[in-house]
C-alpha cells in the first residue's frame, strides 16, 4: 500500500523523478509546473480544455469570493451582500467555524428531568423530585475513549435550543407592547414546537429506561446552568460553590410510547 | 523574453494558454487527497460504528428525533435518502450500506465510490443534525470538491497502475486534470478559510487573549474526556501556551501553505494535524480531528510528502544501523563469562 519512492527517487513508482513531481520530469526551466511541448514551448492547449478551464473559473471564483464574504465578521458590505453570497452557499456550503471562539462555554449545563407516573400495581400518580440527567449522559463517551459515542451531542442541543427560546421569549417581553406579546410569544412557540416535541420524545424515552416497570404519564424538563469556578479562584479551598441558575422550563407534556432505546 | 514578432492579442492568448496548461498539463496534490480519502472514509465508518448498537434511537424510524421532525429541520434543496421510506428495512438498508461504502470510498476511493460516499453521508448527516461536529460540517463541502478529483493515485489498489497511465497523458492538457486541480485549490481554499476564520474568532475572543479559554474548554462537562487534562490546563504557563499555540497555527495556516519554504508549509501543517491528535485525545473528538487532519493533508504538495518520507526513511536507516552496531559489540557481561573459559582453555 505505502509506495511512496525510496530514497533514490528511483525505486519508486513514480520512476527517476521522484521528489521532483507526482510523477512528471521538471519542465525546461526547471520548474515541475511549466508544462512543454514537443518543441519545448508551451503544450497546445485544445479548444475544448480553454472553454472548460474558462468556463469552470467562473464557479470557483464565484465560490471563493462568497465564502470569503460569508465567514468574514459581520461589516456592512457583508450585510448587503449577505442575500447573494446565501444564495450561493446555501445549503450544500453553509458552515461555522467559530470552534470555542470568540468565548468558549463558561458554565456547564444541566438537565432535570420530572415524572408523573404510576408504579406498578398502584393506582396513585406519583410526581418524581427534578433529578438531574445531563452529567451520566455526559460521561458517557469515557466508556469508549476510541470512538465515543454522540449521546452528549444531543443534550447539547436541546440546551443550546433551549437558551435561545429563552433568550428570545425575553426579548419578546422587553420589546413589544403588553397587548402584542401573546401573539409573539404564541409565533415564537409555533417555531419551536418541532424542538419541544424532539424533547418529549426524548424525556419518554429517559423517563422509561430510568423507572423500568412504571407506567409514566408525563414528563418534564428544567433546564439550568451553573458557572465554572473562575480561573482566578481554581486553587481556593474549598472550591467556591457556583450558584445553578435556572434557563427554562418547559410544561409537563404526556409520554410518548413507542420511542426507540 | 517578449516576443516582438507578435501582436498584443496574440501574445495575450499565448499567456491564457500557458496559464490553462499549468491548470490542465498535471494533477498536483495526489498524495495528500489519498489521505483525506482515507480519512473521510475511515470517519465516516467510525461515526457509524460510534452508536452502531443505539442507531435505532439516533436515525431510526422510531428514534426520538422522528423522521418527520427531523425533515422539517432539512433546509431548502437538502435532502435525505432515510425520508424516502420510513420503514425500518430501508432504514436498515441505508445504514448498512452507508458504513460499505465508506469503506470501500477508503480502501479503493475513484469517483463513482465519491460521489455514493457524498449522498449516503449527507442523507445520514440531514437524518439528525443533533449530533454533528464541525468536521462534519467541513467534510460534506470537500467530499463535493472530491468527486472532481483523482483521489486514488495513492494508497490504493492499482494506484501504481493509475500513476503510470497519469504519467503517460502528462504534459497533454486534458479536461479531466484540470478539473482535478480546480477541484483540489477549492478543497485547499476551504481549509485554509476554516483556519482563518478560526483563529480570526479565537484572537478577538477576550478569554483567548488572557490565554483562559483551555481552562475553561477543559471544564466543560461535555467535552471533558480526562481530568489529567483539565488539572493540567489549570496551570496558567501551560494553559496560556495552548492558547496561544492553538491561535498561532490557526492564523499563520492560511500563509504558510501558500510559502515557498518548505519547512514552513510542513512546520505548521504538523502542528496543526498535532493540535487535532490533542482534541482527539482530550476532548472525545475523534472524528472530527481524523477529518481536520485528512483536510489538512491536502495542503501540503507532494514534494512535502516525499521530502518527508526521504527523512523518515533516513532517520530509521540511521537508527537501525546503530543498534545493529550496538548488538555486534559483545557487552561487559558476555565479555566477563567468557573470562574463565578462555583461562581454563
Amino acid at each position: 500500500m505505502t509506495d511512496i519512492p525510496g530514497p533514490d527517487g528511483s525505486g519508486g513508482p513514480d520512476g527517476p523523478h521522484g521528489p521532483h513531481g507526482p510523477y512528471g520530469p521538471r519542465g525546461a526551466d526547471g520548474s515541475p509546473d511549466s508544462p512543454h511541448g514537443a518543441d519545448g514551448g508551451p503544450a497546445a492547449v485544445p479548444w475544448r480544455v480553454r472553454v472548460f478551464v474558462v468556463a469552470a473559473l467562473l464557479p470557483v471564483a464565484l465560490f471563493t469570493a462568497a465564502c470569503l464574504i460569508y465567514n468574514a465578521p459581520a461589516s456592512p458590505v457583508q450585510v448587503r451582500l449577505a442575500r447573494p453570497v446565501n444564495d450561493v452557499m446555501g445549503p450544500y456550503f453553509s458552515q461555522d467555524w467559530q470552534l470555542f471562539a470568540p468565548t468558549p462555554g463558561t458554565t456547564n449545563d444541566l438537565l432535570y428531568l420530572e415524572v408523573t407516573m404510576r408504579r406498578a400495581g398502584s393506582a396513585t400518580a406519583v410526581q418524581t423530585k427534578p433529578l438531574e440527567i445531563e452529567g451520566a449522559i455526559d460521561r458517557t463517551p469515557r466508556e469508549r475513549r476510541w470512538n465515543p459515542t454522540k449521546l452528549p451531542g444531543v443534550v447539547l442541543a436541546f440546551q443550546e435550543n433551549a437558551a435561545d427560546y429563552a433568550r428570545q421569549s425575553g426579548q419578546i417581553d422587553e420589546n413589544y407592547p403588553a397587548d402584542e406579546r401573546a401573539a409573539q410569544h404564541k409565533a415564537l412557540l409555533k417555531r419551536f414546537t418541532p424542538t419541544f416535541e424532539e424533547l418529549q420524545r426524548f424525556l419518554s424515552v429517559r423517563a422509561a429506561s430510568l423507572y423500568p416497570g412504571a407506567k409514566i404519564l408525563a414528563v418534564r424538563a428544567t433546564f439550568k446552568e451553573q458557572p465554572i469556578v473562575p480561573f482566578s479562584q481554581r486553587y481556593e479551598s474549598p472550591a467556591p460553590s457556583q450558584p445553578v441558575s435556572g434557563v427554562l422550563r418547559t410544561s409537563w407534556m404526556s409520554y410518548v410510547p413507542g420511542v426507540a432505546d | 523574453m517578449r516576443d516582438l514578432t507578435r501582436g498584443p492579442r496574440r501574445a495575450a492568448a499565448a499567456g491564457l494558454d500557458r496559464a490553462i496548461a499549468r491548470v490542465a498539463c498535471r494533477e498536483h496534490r495526489l498524495i495528500g487527497l489519498a489521505l483525506l480519502r482515507i480519512a473521510i472514509g475511515v470517519g465516516t465508518v467510525m461515526y457509524c460504528l460510534a452508536d452502531y448498537g443505539d442507531r435505532q434511537f439516533f436515525w431510526g424510524p422510531h428514534s426520538y428525533n422522528s423522521p418527520q421532525l427531523a425533515a422539517q429541520a432539512v433546509p431548502h434543496l437538502g435532502f435525505s435518502l432515510y425520508f424516502v421510506s420510513h420503514s425500518q428495512w430501508w432504514f436498515e438498508l441505508l445504514f448498512h450500506a452507508t458504513v460499505l461504502v465508506a469503506a470501500a470510498f477508503a480502501v479503493f476511493g475513484g469517483r463513482a465510490l465519491t460521489v455514493a460516499t457524498a449522498v449516503l453521508m449527507w442523507s445520514l448527516y440531514y437524518r439528525n443534525q443533533d449530533v454533528l461536529e464541525g468536521g462534519n460540517n467541513l467534510v460534506e463541502i470537500l467530499v463535493i470538491f472530491m468527486a472532481f478529483t483523482v483521489s486514488n493515485a495513492y494508497f490504493a489498489p492499482g494506484a501504481k497502475r493509475r500513476r503510470q497511465r497519469l504519467r503517460e497523458t502528462a504534459g497533454t492538457p486534458t479536461i479531466r486534470t484540470a478539473a482535478h486541480n480546480l477541484g483540489t485549490y477549492l478543497i485547499v481554499f476551504q481549509t485554509a478559510v476554516l483556519y482563518l476564520t478560526a483563529g480570526y474568532w479565537k484572537v478577538a475572543g477576550k478569554v483567548w487573549q488572557d490565554g483562559v479559554a483551555m481552562y475553561y474548554i477543559s471544564r466543560v462537562t461535555g467535552f471533558q474526556m480526562s481530568t489529567a487534562y483539565a488539572h493540567w490546563m489549570s496551570n496558567a504557563t501551560l494553559g496560556t501556551a495552548v492558547c496561544y499555540f492553538t491561535v498561532f497555527v490557526e492564523l499563520a495556516f492560511p500563509f504558510a501553505i501558500v510559502s515557498t519554504r518548505p519547512w514552513v508549509r510542513k512546520t505548521v501543517t504538523v502542528s496543526v494535524e498535532a493540535m487535532h491528535l490533542g482534541i482527539m485525545a482530550f476532548m472525545g473528538l475523534v472524528c472530527f480531528g481524523l477529518m481536520m487532519i485528512g483536510a489538512d493533508c491536502v495542503c501540503l504538495r507532494d514534494e512535502d510528502y516525499r521530502a518527508m518520507w526521504l527523512r523518515a526513511r533516513r532517520l530509521a536507516d540511521a537508527v537501525t544501523g546503530r543498534l545493529r552496531a550496538v548488538d555486534l559489540l559483545p557487552s561487559p557481561a558476555v565479555v566477563r563469562l567468557a573470562e574463565p573459559e578462555e583461562r581454563h582453555a
